[in-house]
């Protein structure tokens, strides 16, 4: 069982993620965006986080920077989510140190699967 | 006011063709007036000439009658006593040499002691009434009245138009004694001023010329025994001259006299009262045999080719009307060009428009389309709580609806990206029949639905390509989907990728179904953008036709960007082959594991 945050501005996909998360088991907490982002991720110490791009309150990529530069989240997995298929947005993404990339509309079994993928991969705090 | 906006509109626009029409007019303007000064100069300087030949030939006239009054002198210094006969054989040759010259005569100093003896003399000679004659104010001949000396024109050759003259006493006349006493005190040719000849019915101007002649024996005495006179009339050497000059402008000579001017000749004249030249443009005095004659030509006739000047003028109005209609298409064809190149410019930014609103309108359906997916897939894997089977298969229709709609919003950005040229391969290297295989399982399931068979015709390996894996499935995966969609149940479906020849560079990936087909007409179109199958105009009347049309399209330019082919190959109810070729990537042609996979 791991604690996931997902930071997502669209209220209907944050509900969905986390019900879907908590069906397998996982702990979940959500923002709605980037600066209750970075506020919940202090607070949280989250073992994962699924970020949106764009949202309105300071962009996922900006957030993600913020995370990383909090001693205690430094190594935290993000995944990214966008709806936009710019490849700049895929570059910056990276640049700020995404773990995993999902383009909207996803399916949640990917979602799931990229989760589970990472989960294990990193070593647990 | 809008006419004159109108007005000021029209004449902006036709600046440059009316700068052009006055241009060229402008240089017709100069190019005729050179072209007449140069014509007038030529004119002038030839006018010149033919002055000068008259000039010449009067001259060499007055010249001739000089030299034949001497040889006159020189006959009679040769010979105390020349008869009329004598006289008149001499003369003869003399005036049939020089034509212009009217008259010869022989003029003796008679005292009045020996008056009869001359008048008796010429009686002798045939001449009955024979008399010593002077002119009277009203112009009549009558006998001269007595006197010291008298000067008869003794004898005159030729007679007969000389005839009135013969017996007339020159001394009667002052203008013709001034000459004659001039004559004998100089001893040279001495010309007369002009006068009117007696022996003329018609008053014609005459001028004479005079020789003294002495007696041989004292050649130094004062009084000559007589005069050699030589008579021009001087309308017959004028006219001769300038005919043969062929002068085109007028000409007056006047004799320069030391108290008076008088008229010697007036070019197209009849009458000696006429008024003086206007505007005379050259003037030259040529003095011979003791008197100044002046010569004045007035201003030459036709200076002006007006024919030629019409010409050029003609010419220039042509040109300057071609200049400016030429000026004025061109100016509009450039307004023309103008306003289709900024309607142009508008057309392209407004479907740059469209194209950022359908990027953008796809980009925010995705997300609604998103969490209506994630909830039917939640409900449908129970996590809020049991469904029962109904429910089950209605939520199954709203994942399908959803899943629909995922791959349109995708189409529509693709021919955005297509569009706005943004559609960027990922591409890498990797194997067909590899990356193929794992979608026979996806597509195996909607296939079993229709009971329809799939069948794959994958071998283990066939070429490395350097493509981009997700784009080559979104190929497949249309061409499969459109297979499904076209071939009746339990047909067949099979997916094929074969290896490039032995020579070949290409790997080929073909599509075949057992469906409905595609009729020659439509087979060309279907790759069109927006192109569906339609019922029922086309001969595939009775197919469905769904989705955006853009499906094909969309491959097709997937499988040019990657450098390959896409064809297609049909039998109307038999079935469609679509076989696409991506090339083998250089080097490459044997399979090598795939060198990266990132996540």
């Amino acid at each position: 069982m791991s604690r996931i945050l997902i930071v997502e501005d669209d209220q209907k996909i944050a509900i969905s993620l986390a019900a879907r998360l908590r069906s397998v088991g996982h702990e979940t907490c959500v923002a709605y965006d980037g600066v209750g982002g970075v506020m919940a991720a202090a607070k949280e110490k989250p073992d994962l986080i699924i970020m949106d791009i764009n949202m309105p309150a300071g962009n996922g990529i900006t957030a993600a920077e913020r995370i990383r530069s909090l001693g205690s989240n430094a190594g935290v997995p993000i995944i990214f989510i966008t709806a936009s298929s710019d490849p700049e947005h895929r570059q910056l993404a990276e640049a700020a140190g995404a773990s995993a990339f999902i383009a909207k509309p996803f399916q949640s079994e990917e979602v799931v699967r990229t989760v589970e993928v990472l989960l294990q991969s990193t070593p647990t705090m | 006011m809008p006419h004159v906006v109108n007005l000021a509109v029209s004449l902006s626009r036709n600046l440059r063709p009316i700068i052009g029409l006055l241009l060229i007019l402008g240089a017709t303007h100069l190019f005729a007036r050179a072209y007449n000064a140069a014509e007038k100069q030529s004119h002038e300087s030839e006018v010149e000439l033919a002055q000068d030949r008259v000039l010449g030939y009067i001259s060499r006239d007055l010249a001739t009658l000089t030299e034949v009054v001497r040889s006159i002198r020189a006959f009679y210094d040769g010979s105390e006593f020349v008869s009329r006969e004598e006289f008149a054989l001499f003369t003869q040759p003399l005036l049939d040499a020089n034509p212009h010259i009217g008259g010869l005569e022989w003029v003796p100093v008679v005292p009045h002691s020996e008056r009869r003896k001359y008048e008796r003399e010429a009686r002798r000679d045939g001449l009955l009434d024979f008399t010593f004659t002077e002119k009277l104010e009203d112009g009549r001949l009558v006998e001269a009245t007595e006197r010291e000396l008298y000067m008869p024109v003794f004898y005159a050759h030729p007679y007969e138009s000389n005839q009135k003259a013969v017996g007339y006493d020159l001394a009667s006349c002052p203008i013709r004694r001034h000459a004659i006493e001039e004559a004998a005190s100089t001893g040279k040719a001495t010309l007369s001023a002009p006068i009117s000849l007696v022996q003329d019915s018609n008053p014609t101007l005459a001028a004479l010329l005079f020789i003294p002649i002495y007696h041989a024996a004292d050649r130094e005495q004062e009084t000559p025994r007589g005069f050699a006179l030589g008579l021009i009339r001087l309308s017959d050497i004028f006219a001769a001259g300038i005919t043969q000059a062929e002068l085109p402008c007028e000409l007056q000579a006047t004799d320069l006299g030391v108290d008076e001017e008088a008229l010697l000749f007036r070019s197209g004249a009849a009458s000696v009262d006429v008024p003086p030249l206007v505007k005379p443009t050259r003037r030259i005095v040529i003095d011979l045999a003791g008197r100044s004659w002046e010569f004045t030509f007035g201003a030459s006739r036709d200076t002006i080719s007006h024919g030629r000047l019409l010409f050029i003028w003609i010419l220039g109005a042509l040109l300057s009307v071609l200049v400016y209609e030429y000026l004025r298409v061109r100016e509009e064809a450039v307004i023309r060009n103008h306003a289709l190149q900024s309607a142009h410019d508008a057309l392209c930014e407004r479907s740059r428009e469209i194209t950022r609103f359908y990027h953008m309108a796809s980009h925010e359906l995705k997300t609604p389309l998103t969490s209506a997916r994630e909830f039917t897939a939640l409900l449908l894997d129970e996590v809020p709580g049991e469904v029962n089977d109904e429910q089950r298969q209605f939520l199954r229709y709203i994942r399908e609806s959803c899943d629909l709609l995922t791959r349109y919003i995708n189409d529509m950005l693709d021919v955005t990206r297509l569009d706005t040229g943004k559609l960027s391969l990922r591409p890498k290297l990797c194997d067909p029949a590899i990356l193929l295989e794992d979608m026979i399982a996806v597509m195996r399931k909607s296939c079993a639905a229709r009971d329809l068979e799939l069948v794959s015709a994958i071998p283990q390996t066939s070429a490395m390509v350097y493509a981009d894996p997700q784009r080559l499935k979104q190929v497949v995966s249309n061409l499969l989907g459109n297979a499904i969609k076209f071939t009746p149940d339990g047909g067949r479906i099979t997916l094929r990728v074969e290896p490039p020849h032995p020579r070949g560079n290409h790997v080929t990936i073909s599509v075949e179904d057992t469906g409905v087909g595609i009729s020659a007409r439509c087979r060309e179109k279907v790759f069109k953008r927006l192109y569906q199958v339609h019922a029922p105009d086309d001969d595939n009347a009775g197919c469905c036709s769904e989705g955006l049309g853009l499906g094909l399209s969309i491959c097709k330019e997937i499988v040019l960007l990657h450098g390959g082919d896409i064809s297609v190959e049909s039998e109307l109810g038999r079935g469609s082959t679509f076989k696409f070729t991506i090339p083998v990537a250089a080097g490459a042609r044997r399979p090598i594991p795939s060198m990266e996979e990132v996540t």
